[in-house]
C-alpha cells in the first residue's frame, strides 16, 4: 500500500515536474529518442524511478532528521524535500557551476549532485552514507558530513565503531541490563548510536527502574540501503508498569543531543510494557564534551 | 568547544582519550567536578557507570565556583546527568555528555559557559611534571570579563584567555611567584607558591564585584595519585580517616547525604569551595 502511494506521488511528481520544466527535459527526451526503438518508454520509467527514490528520500529525511539539521541538495531534490516538510531555511541549493555544501551536515547525493561534486563529495563534503534510496543512476545517497568537524576518514569512523564497542561491550557486563541475543550482538559490534549508549546507562540507574531488571530486546535500523550505520532504535522492556513509565518520563526530559525523536510507551499482547525509542539521523561522530 | 587540549576534541568518540598522567597498575581513574558558570543555580550532578549501575555518582548542590575533591573510580564509561539543585525527586536529570575514565588518569568535569549553554567539558589533569619543573593552566570561569590576559611573574601562560576555556598546561620553574590576571575591566593579583613536581590550575572566578583568583593544586610529587584524592570515594577500600570540622560543616551547609535506595548506592556529595580545597583532609570516606 505504501509502495503503491509512493509510486502515486511519484507519478504525479514527474507529471508535475514535466509541465514546470517542460523545455529542458523535452530536450533530453529527443536526444535519448534518436537511438530508442520505443522512444518515450524507457525515459518515462526512468524518471519514474528516479521520482520515487527521491519522494522516499524526501520522506524518509523528514521523518529521521533532527529539526536543526541542514541539507544541502540539487533544485529539484530540495523542492521534493519543502513539499515533505522541511523548512526551507534549512535547505542550501546547490546550483551550477560553483556549489559549495560547505555548512550543511547532510547532502543529498542525487546524479546531479553527484556529478556536480565528483570525488570531493566522499572525500571532502560528507564522507558518511547514512541511507541510500533507488538503484542505479537514480540512486539517491543521503550522506553526512559535520560541518566545523574535521570530516572522518575510514581510520577515524572505524575508532568511533571501537569506541561504540568499547562502550558497548560495558553495558553487556552490566548486571541490571538483559539483552537479547541480537541486541547482544549489536552492543559487542559497536552497531549502536552513541546516543543510545549514553541514556541506556543512565536508564538502568533510574530509581523506578532499578527496582526491575531492563531488558534490551532490539535495536532498530532505520537507515534504508546501509548496513553500518549506527543503529537508532531501540525496544526496551522492564518488569514493570512503573519502570515503563519511568523509563518513558527520563526520555521524555532529556535534551539535545539526547532528546529523542521518538519515544512511547508499549504495552504488548502478554500484557508486559516496553518503550520504543528513536533518536534522529545522523549519529553523531563523537559525545565527548571534551574541550 | 575549548581548544585548548586537541586530545579532548569533539571528534573523540564517547572518550576523553587522556593522554596525561602517570600509570597506576590499579584499574581506577580519578575525577573531580566544577560548576564555573557563573550564571548557572547551584546543580546535582550525576555519573553513571556504563558497567555498574550500582556505582552511581552523585554530587549534589555544587554552586558556582565549588570544585570537589578527585574521586577514585572504576575505570569506563560514565554517562553525566545534571538536575537543578532542589528540583523535585520526580524530575529526571538530563544528560549532558559521557566521559572515558581511564586507570591511572585523572579528569575535571568542568560546567562551563553561561546559564543558557552550559555544557560540562571532560578537562584531562595532568599529574606529572618535567623534573624541576612546576605545571599551570588557568581556567577561564569570569562572565564578566569575557577575555582575560594571566601572567604569572613576568611571563604570560594564558594570553586572551576567553570566557568559557582552558589554557594548554605550561611548565614554569618553581618559586613563589605573583599571577596577575588583567581584563577590559578589571584585574587581579594573587600570591602563589609553585613547588617543583607540583601541577596548578588557577581559576578566573567572577567574585563580589571584582576578578577573583584561586590557585589549585592539582597534584604533586609526580606520584599517579591526584592531589585531595578521596581515596575511598567510590567503592574504594582504603580506612577512612577523621573528618575535620570545616569537612563536616561544609558537608552540612551542602545538605549532603549518603542516598541508599533500592539497592542502589549513590555516593554523598559535598560542597567545597574552590578555596577550601587545599585545605580539606585527605582520605575521608564519603
Amino acid at each position: 500500500m505504501t509502495v503503491l502511494v509512493t509510486v502515486g506521488l511519484a507519478s504525479a511528481f514527474v507529471t508535475l515536474n514535466v509541465l514546470s520544466h517542460g523545455s529542458g527535459r523535452t530536450s533530453a527526451t529527443r536526444t535519448h529518442q534518436a537511438g530508442a526503438t520505443s522512444p518515450r518508454h524507457p525515459a518515462t520509467q526512468s524518471e519514474t524511478a528516479a521520482a520515487v527514490a527521491r519522494v522516499q528520500a524526501g520522506e524518509w529525511m523528514a521523518r529521521q532528521l533532527g529539526p536543526g539539521t541542514t541539507v544541502a541538495c540539487d533544485p529539484q531534490m530540495c523542492s521534493v524535500l519543502r513539499t515533505a516538510g522541511l523548512h526551507a531555511g534549512r535547505l542550501l541549493v546547490l546550483r551550477l557551476p560553483a556549489s559549495d555544501p560547505r555548512g550543511a551536515e547532510i547532502v543529498v547525493a542525487t546524479l546531479a549532485v553527484r556529478s556536480l561534486l565528483g570525488a570531493r563529495l566522499a572525500s571532502v563534503y560528507a564522507p558518511e552514507v547514512i541511507a541510500i534510496f533507488g538503484s542505479g543512476a537514480t540512486r539517491i545517497e543521503v550522506r553526512y558530513g559535520a560541518p566545523g568537524v574535521a570530516h572522518a576518514s575510514e581510520a577515524s569512523q572505524a575508532a568511533d565503531r571501537g569506541a561504540r564497542a568499547a562502550a558497548g561491550q560495558q553495558l553487556l557486563r552490566n548486571q541490571r541490563i538483559l539483552t537479547s541475543q541480537t541486541a547482544r550482538t549489536a552492543l559487542a559490534a559497536g552497531s549502536v548510536d552513541p546516543r543510545l549508549l549514553v541514556t541506556l546507562a543512565a536508564l538502568a540507574a533510574q530509581p523506578a527502574v532499578v527496582q526491575q531488571q531492563m531488558s534490551v530486546v532490539a535495536f532498530g535500523d532505520s537507515s534504508p540501503g546501509v548496513t553500518d550505520a549506527p543503529l537508532r532504535d531501540a525496544e526496551i522492556g522492564t518488569g514493570s508498569p512503573v519502570g515503563a513509565h519511568a523509563m518513558l518520563s527520563f526520555l521524555l526530559a532529556q535534551q539535545p543531543p539526547f532528546q529523542p525523536a521518538e519515544a512511547h510507551l508499549v504495552r504488548q499482547a502478554d500484557g508486559q510494557y516496553v518503550v520504543n525509542v528513536q533518536f534522529d539521523a545522523p549519529s553523531p561522530l563523537g559525545l565527548s564534551a571534551g574541550p | 568547544m575549548l581548544l585548548a587540549v586537541p586530545a579532548l576534541c569533539l571528534g573523540a568518540p564517547l572518550a576523553a582519550q587522556a593522554s596525561t598522567g602517570a600509570s597506576s597498575g590499579s584499574t581506577d581513574g580519578w575525577i573531580r567536578l566544577a560548576h564555573l558558570s557563573p550564571n548557572t543555580p547551584a546543580v546535582d550532578v550525576y555519573l553513571y557507570s556504563f558497567g555498574d549501575s550500582s556505582a552511581l555518582i552523585v554530587l549534589r548542590h555544587v554552586a558556582y565556583g565549588d570544585v570537589s575533591p578527585y574521586e577514585r573510580v572504576s575505570a569506563g564509561t560514565y554517562s553525566v546527568a545534571m538536575r537543578t539543585a532542589g528540583a523535585a525527586a520526580t524530575s529526571s536529570p538530563v544528560l549532558s555528555t559521557s566521559a572515558q575514565i581511564e586507570s591511572g588518569h585523572a579528569y575535571t568535569v568542568a560546567g562551563l559557559g553561561p546559564a543558557g549553554g552550559l555544557r560540562l567539558a571532560i578537562l584531562a589533569d595532568q599529574l606529572t611534571t618535567p623534573a624541576g619543573h612546576a605545571l599551570v593552566r588557568v581556567i577561564q570561569a569570569s562572565l564578566r570579563q569575557h577575555v582575560v590576559n594571566v601572567a604569572l611573574g613576568g611571563r604570560t601562560v594564558a594570553p586572551d584567555l576567553a570566557f568559557a576555556t582552558v589554557s594548554a598546561y605550561l611548565a614554569v620553574a618553581p618559586g613563589t611567584e605573583i599571577v596577575r590576571v588583567t581584563a577590559a575591566d578589571g584585574d587581579a593579583n594573587k600570591t602563589v607558591t609553585l613547588a617543583a613536581e607540583t601541577v596548578h590550575t588557577f581559576v578566573v572566578l567572577d567574585g563580589t564585584g571584582r576578578l577573583e583568583i584561586v590557585d589549585l593544586e592539582d597534584a604533586a610529587g609526580n606520584t599517579s595519585i591526584p592531589a585531595s584524592g578521596v581515596a575511598t570515594g567510590l567503592g574504594g577500600t582504603a580506612s577512612p580517616a577523621p573528618a575535620t570540622a570545616v569537612w563536616w560543616l561544609a558537608l552540612v551547609a551542602a545538605g549532603a547525604t549518603l542516598v541508599l535506595a533500592g539497592g542502589t548506592r549513590a555516593w554523598l556529595l559535598r560542597r567545597w569551595r574552590v578555596t577550601r580545597l587545599t585545605r580539606l583532609p585527605r582520605k575521608v570516606r564519603a
